[in-house]
């Protein structure tokens, strides 16, 4: 999870978003920085240890799509 | 300023009676939004000639003995991602301002094909993700319970056009609440049927795999009879499933008996922000629906916050994919709540989305084991009624899990009902998830508790 004080954090934020929209004024930059942050927190919560065998939800493998 | 028909059924009984007309039950919606509408902002765009027109037509049908069905006549009214052929659809955003499609959507056919009017096309959070915002085309719409007020969204004027009796039914939207939070804030009915149940072709996308197109109306009937006119296959959308359609509203009345109802508690009861006047709704809603005949035990699924988690970035990485042609070009054009909550979504990992859909099959298939157990889980739609909309944090998605976005990840049907108001005089709203595919049962409990409560006698003073 991205630590809003550390810059190196926020270093490889801006180097990132800057990739993808080039033009950014520092007030919107800002504005993702904290969105990030919130994103990033979730994203923290997801499992990174399932094992091989845990597949994803997939809207084709719906019990009802078997038949 | 009285609204002579209060709901769907009503009006539906009085026209097949010959007690009203289409062009009287038209016109009266059209007063209704010329004199209420400057306030409440509801609409993005009403359509008055064509909905007269279409009205006499369909006296002249029904007077002529060809009545197609309980909607033949109804006025409705369409959230603005609901594609409409030649009229505009604008996702109440600057980037699809001009936009004219060419076709309607399949559920815009569909009531069409019911014999439902269109009033006209209604606000929305842009592109159904992210408001209130003030730096759009079109301003957010106001709850008639409170004008000061949140309507909740992101299908807001749904909600408000309906609490307002601008329009007797809506079609929303639901990728993580939106049906389901502005039934609850504005004291509705609102269903998010099961994924696939209805489709949504020729509707905005947010998220491919959490997007559900569903009714917004007074009670759990008019739901019912929506429902009957949009459920169904569509070749059009590849996640529409071929589950047989039932009659909805022959399902409704009845006592309770035989029913289960699984409260999950862990959901709210221990959460510091929850209200508590819709604590204590929530806990008489419970003993009205066990006196009603419903066995009520509790529960325990995992925390709200791990839903949440799937929800959020399976939403960000699937809007970012479609918005992203662009987003990267013209983020100017876009309200700031909408693009901050988006752009960040570029930085979203392909493991993080797999990930969260590999957690997602996890709580799925834990809501389905909880389901075998049960007919029907509960919750609050919300653990607080609207907040003032000046008070709405833009970020409030991301800061706090939803009690909405469960029934997203899962998959499963959920039906929110208003559950009273508050001393201020805020609806509250009570949320039902049931076993895929049987919306008919949730609608039937949403219905006698609707009956059995005096929550459906109220409406905003306007």
């Amino acid at each position: 999870m991205t630590d809003p004080t550390d810059p190196r954090a926020r270093e490889a934020f801006d180097l990132a978003i800057a990739r993808v929209f080039s033009d950014l004024p520092d007030a919107e930059r800002e504005a993702l920085w904290e969105c990030w942050g919130h994103l990033q927190r979730w994203a923290a919560r997801l499992p990174r240890e399932l094992p091989f065998e845990a597949e994803p939800a997939h809207i084709f493998s719906a019990p009802e799509r078997q038949a | 300023m009285s609204a002579p028909y209060r709901t769907i059924a009503e009006a539906s009984a009085a026209l097949a009676k010959g007690q009203v007309s289409p062009v009287e039950l038209v016109d009266g919606c059209l007063q209704r939004i010329e004199g209420l509408d400057p306030t409440l902002h509801s609409y993005v765009l009403t359509l008055p000639e064509q909905a007269r027109a279409a009205a006499k037509t369909a006296e002249t049908e029904i007077r002529a003995g060809r009545r197609r069905g309980p909607l033949h006549g109804i006025p409705i009214a369409l959230k603005d991602i609901y594609e409409t052929a030649g009229i505009r659809t604008t996702g109440h955003s600057r980037i699809k301002l001009d936009h004219v499609p060419k076709t309607d959507a399949t559920a815009t056919r569909k009531l069409a094909e019911a014999g439902t009017i269109l009033l006209g096309k209604l606000a929305t959070h842009e592109f159904a993700m992210g408001g209130p915002s003030f730096d759009l085309p079109f301003p957010p719409a106001r709850n008639p319970w409170n004008p000061k007020h949140f309507t909740g969204g992101s299908s807001s004027g749904s909600g408000a056009a309906v609490a307002a009796g601008l329009t007797l039914g809506t079609l929303g939207s639901d990728t993580g609440g939106s049906i389901r939070l502005p039934a609850s804030h504005c004291g509705l009915a609102g269903l998010k049927p099961s994924y696939g149940r209805v489709s949504r072709a020729g509707v905005f996308p947010l998220s491919f795999s959490l997007d559900n197109c569903g009714p917004m109306a007074w009670t759990s009937r008019d739901c019912a009879l929506l429902l009957q006119a949009i459920a169904g296959p569509d070749p059009r959308d590849p996640a529409s499933v071929r589950a047989p359609v039932p009659d909805y509203a022959a399902a409704l009345g009845g006592d309770l008996k035989g029913l289960s109802i699984g409260v999950v508690r862990g959901f709210y009861e221990s959460d510091p922000g929850l209200d508590p006047e819709v604590g204590a709704a929530t806990a008489a809603a419970i003993r009205q629906l066990g006196e009603l005949g419903a066995r009520i035990e509790d529960v325990a699924l995992s925390p709200a916050d791990d839903y949440h988690a799937a929800c959020v970035v399976i939403m960000i990485a699937e809007a970012f994919a479609i918005h992203e042609p662009t987003i990267k070009t013209r983020w100017r054009e876009y309200g700031a709540i909408f693009r901050h909550r988006l752009m960040p979504g570029a930085l979203l990992s392909g493991p993080d989305y797999v990930q969260a859909t590999r957690l997602r099959r996890h709580l799925a298939l834990e809501m389905g084991c909880a389901l075998e157990r049960h007919t029907a889980l509960l919750f609050p739609t919300s653990i607080a009624p609207a907040p003032p909309i000046e008070a709405v944090r833009p970020l409030a998605f991301y800061e706090r899990a939803s009690l909405t976005t469960p029934a997203n990840v899962s998959g499963h049907p959920a039906l929110s009902v208003c559950s009273g108001y508050t001393k201020a005089g805020l609806p509250m709203g009570l949320q039902l998830v049931g076993r895929r595919f049987d919306e008919a049962t949730l609608l039937k409990l949403g219905d006698a508790y609707e009956r059995a409560t005096p929550w459906r006698q109220r409406r905003p003073e306007l």
